[in-house]
């Protein structure tokens, strides 16, 4: 009996977890809207957001690779040397000539110096600095109370205020850097915009996209000029069919070159242009915090050769048509049959055989299920590292395999901070709570379709 | 020569991020505090001007320093930057290096009158600045004419300078507040020391201190390099610090933390940032005892912040114990009321 059970109870354990996937994501109200966010990104431009998910998150680890190879390559030999120079300068029992042997031994080492001239050179400025050092001093480097300690009283008040002032939304941080400042730097930001920034820009460009240039390449912004620094000492920028390698010759690309050229600038472009749509939608409320986390994952692990699709985000209807989904469902159909199969097989069976033998049925066709399951595991992985959320719940519900109430989910109010409304028609209202800019209380309405998408939001005070 | 000085530009210098810090900088006012009061006055003043000028050039250089210079530099000061900078990252990438300093580099100001001024930018993380000499050119435009490149120390009149650690590092005080003070003292001593038109600011140093001060300002910024390079190695044993940063930033994107007291309140603190500001900050410091790992990141659209990550908690070093936003001028300006006292 307890056998039979455990089989039986395998099998539906198998069912559920393989419809798990679509309809875990069915208990909605993970969306939340930060009151202030929208205004604050108004002007949203794509750049530093690509430039910043190259340094600092962790799991951009493959972007990290840009820059590990720029800093780590030539981080090895400073490494090398630096310590090398370190132990020299701590030991002040070493004669001079000692110290710059040694010096030249490291320097040989040196990858950075490129050549022979620059290493020697280099070798005869190092050591005459380090004959001006002093020692004690070089030889000391952070450790203990620098890394593990606290402020001192004095900076410990001036951290506490600041972080006070911040929360408070009102005076805040000083953002910019004017020491003896009559006014904010918040202010002196715009300032630095309006006035020259923009000028600045226009100067560049004018200089570098001459008349003839533009009408050449007119409607393709994409193609932009590498700039050089020229024998003179001007700044020039190159026509577009040439480039200047490492070795700092110019030259001139094949026309099949230029045109694989174009093609992937085209790209980068257009990719670029993607991302800061994402990045207007998620500030106009379209795309949620934990969606735009996603999407911020898959722009930054994309495949920089290939057009990037930010899956998740306004393809909802891409993410029906996919046929890892298309599997994904009937394969959850299937289970679904599988499993009732199962549980009307053992439900009722009073006579012992009668039941071992429903038991032993149900065995097998949990081993078929349970093989399904692991496919659909596999499908599941693929499938919500490329739609969100929202996208599968939505599926999910117009495909029967989740209803659309299907849990229920507390009513909202001011006291539990959060929940979902459910409509007849498929759509759903989620209520998160914030602090508007006065540090109100306000409650955030974001109304979804039957799709998932947002289709509105409102404020209450 | 030069041919083997000019290089592409590093691929991780994305073109169009050239418009993307202007954009930033145009938005800068909507996250964080916005102070009241109207601009047109302090415009007209003339060292906010030079001000404005120097920081656009920070900006453009930290995107692509060629497009920087082609916009401010004179061809001889071109060259010098070319010229330092080999002498300053022998054998490496010249441009991707000064980019890296400006990055994270604070905009400082003296002498400034309707046809010159003298613009130090102070790199606090390596503890060097680039001294660059503007002028008002017969167009009337900004020009940087020459460059020079100094240890902090000896901005700060250490004659000649004693050592290539980084100040900051070398005491017994914790290390935010010590950069912070650094910083500030470095600012001023280039407010008193160089803000004098009369005087060589170094005539002190005898020639050949002078020839030795880039590369004495190479070993410190090598040695910030190698400090920030083993956030990015490969490495199973990452830093446990960098899984928390992860968690700050998207606890600051998304409004919610599961964090209370003081972490909660510095995790909060991060989030009003303006989104710009708080996605440009970037690795400056990584430093590691048995203990505690200390993380501090700064802004590239605005140097002046920076944050502060600490480990060491009751947990143990894998336990987050400290999250702090903090601004190089808070301190200034504290250490001013405090002398005004």
């Amino acid at each position: 009996m307890m056998r039979r059970n455990y089989i039986v109870g395998v099998a539906l354990l198998a069912a559920s977890m393989a419809v798990l996937p679509l309809a875990a994501q069915i208990s909605g109200g993970s969306a939340s809207i930060t009151p202030g966010q929208a205004t604050d990104n108004d002007m949203l431009v794509h750049d530093v957001t690509e430039w910043s998910d190259n340094l600092f998150a962790d799991r951009n680890q493959a972007i990290f690779k840009d820059l590990a190879k720029q800093f780590t390559s030539e981080a090895k030999s400073d490494l090398a040397l630096v310590a090398k120079l370190r132990e020299l300068a701590a030991n002040p029992k070493m004669s001079r000539e000692l110290k710059n042997e040694g010096i030249k031994q490291a320097l040989e080492t040196y990858k950075s110096a490129t050549t022979k001239e620059n290493a020697a050179a280099f070798s005869q400025k190092v050591a005459k600095v380090l004959e001006r050092l002093n020692f004690v001093a070089t030889a000391a480097k952070a450790a203990g109370y620098a890394v593990e300690g606290d402020y001192t009283g004095a900076a410990a008040a001036v951290v506490q205020e600041s972080t006070k002032n911040v929360l408070a939304g009102g005076g805040a941080v000083a953002v910019s850097w004017i020491p003896g400042g009559q006014y904010g730097g918040a202010m002196f930001g715009e300032y630095v915009h309006e006035t020259y920034v923009k000028k600045a820009i226009e100067q560049y460009e004018n200089s570098v996209r001459d008349k003839a240039y533009a009408e050449k390449y007119a409607g393709r912004p994409w193609l932009r000029p590498q700039v050089i620094l020229d024998r003179d000492g001007t700044v020039r920028a190159l026509p577009p069919d040439q480039y200047m390698g490492k070795d700092g010759v110019i030259r001139i690309r094949e026309e099949d070159e230029q045109k694989a050229y174009e093609a992937q600038m085209h790209v980068n472009w257009a990719n670029n242009q993607k991302w800061q749509q994402v990045e207007k939608d998620f500030a106009a409320g379209k795309v949620s915090p934990s969606q735009y986390s996603q999407l911020r994952a898959q722009w930054t692990m994309r495949n920089r050769n290939d057009r990037w699709n930010p899956l998740g985000a306004g393809n909802c209807d891409d993410a029906a048509k996919d046929p890892d989904v298309k599997e994904m469902l009937q394969i959850a159909k299937q289970l679904n049959v599988i499993a009732k199969s199962i549980e009307t097989d053992v439900q009722g069976r009073t006579d012992s055989d009668a039941a071992d033998a429903a038991a032993y049925r149900s065995a097998g066709k949990a081993s078929g299920l349970m093989a399904k399951a692991d496919r659909l595991q596999v499908l599941n992985k693929q499938v919500v590292a490329k739609y969100t959320k929202e996208c599968l719940q939505g599926i999910a519900v117009s495909e029967g395999l989740a209803p659309a109430t299907p849990t229920p989910s507390p009513v909202p109010t001011a006291s539990n901070g959060s929940g979902t409304v459910f409509n007849k028609d498929g759509s759903r209202e989620v209520m998160t709570t914030g602090k508007a800019a006065d540090g109100k209380s306000v409650r955030v309405w974001t109304t979804y379709n039957k799709a998932g998408r947002v289709i509105s939001t409102r404020v209450e005070q | 020569m030069i041919d083997s000085i000019v290089r592409d530009t590093p691929r991780f210098w994305s073109g169009a991020l050239f418009y993307g810090l202007a954009a930033a900088v145009m938005m800068l006012p909507q996250g964080c505090s916005k102070n009241s009061g109207s601009a047109p006055a302090a415009v007209a003043n003339q060292s906010m001007a030079w001000r404005g000028e120097a920081e656009t050039f920070r900006l453009l250089g930290t995107a692509d320093l060629l497009r920087g210079l082609q916009v401010y530099g004179t061809p001889a000061a071109n060259l010098r930057f070319a010229a330092l900078g080999n002498d300053m990252f022998p054998g490496s990438d010249w441009q991707a290096n000064w980019q890296l300093f400006l990055s994270t580099s604070l905009t400082n100001l003296v002498l400034a009158d309707s046809n010159k001024a003298l613009v130090g930018y102070y790199h606090p993380w390596s503890d060097v600045m680039l001294l660059t000499h503007w002028r008002k050119g017969a167009d009337g435009k900004s020009q940087i004419e020459s460059v020079d490149v100094l240890p902090g120390s000896a901005v700060r009149g250490d004659n000649p300078p004693s050592s290539f650690n980084r100040s900051w590092q070398s005491g017994e005080t914790f290390a935010p507040e010590a950069v912070a003070r650094i910083t500030v003292e470095t600012t001023r001593a280039f407010e008193s020391r160089f803000g004098n038109a009369s005087s060589d600011h170094l005539a002190r140093l005898d020639e050949e201190t002078k020839q030795a001060l880039p590369t004495i300002a190479w070993l410190s910024f090598a040695d910030f390099r190698l400090e920030v390079a083993r956030l990015f190695v490969e490495d199973k044993s990452k830093p446990v610090v960098l899984g928390y940063w992860n968690e700050v930033q998207d606890a600051a994107r998304s409004g919610h933390t599961g964090r209370s007291g003081a972490l909660g309140d510095g995790i909060k603190a991060i989030g009003k940032l303006n989104s710009k500001i708080r996605e440009s900050l970037s690795p400056v410091s990584y430093l590691s005892t048995e203990k505690s790992e200390l993380l501090i990141l700064a802004s590239q659209v605005e140097p002046n912040l920076f944050v502060v990550l600490q480990t060491g908690g009751p947990g143990g070093k894998g336990d987050l114990r400290r999250v702090d936003l903090l601004s190089f001028q808070t301190f200034y300006d504290a250490t001013h009321k405090a002398e005004a006292r």
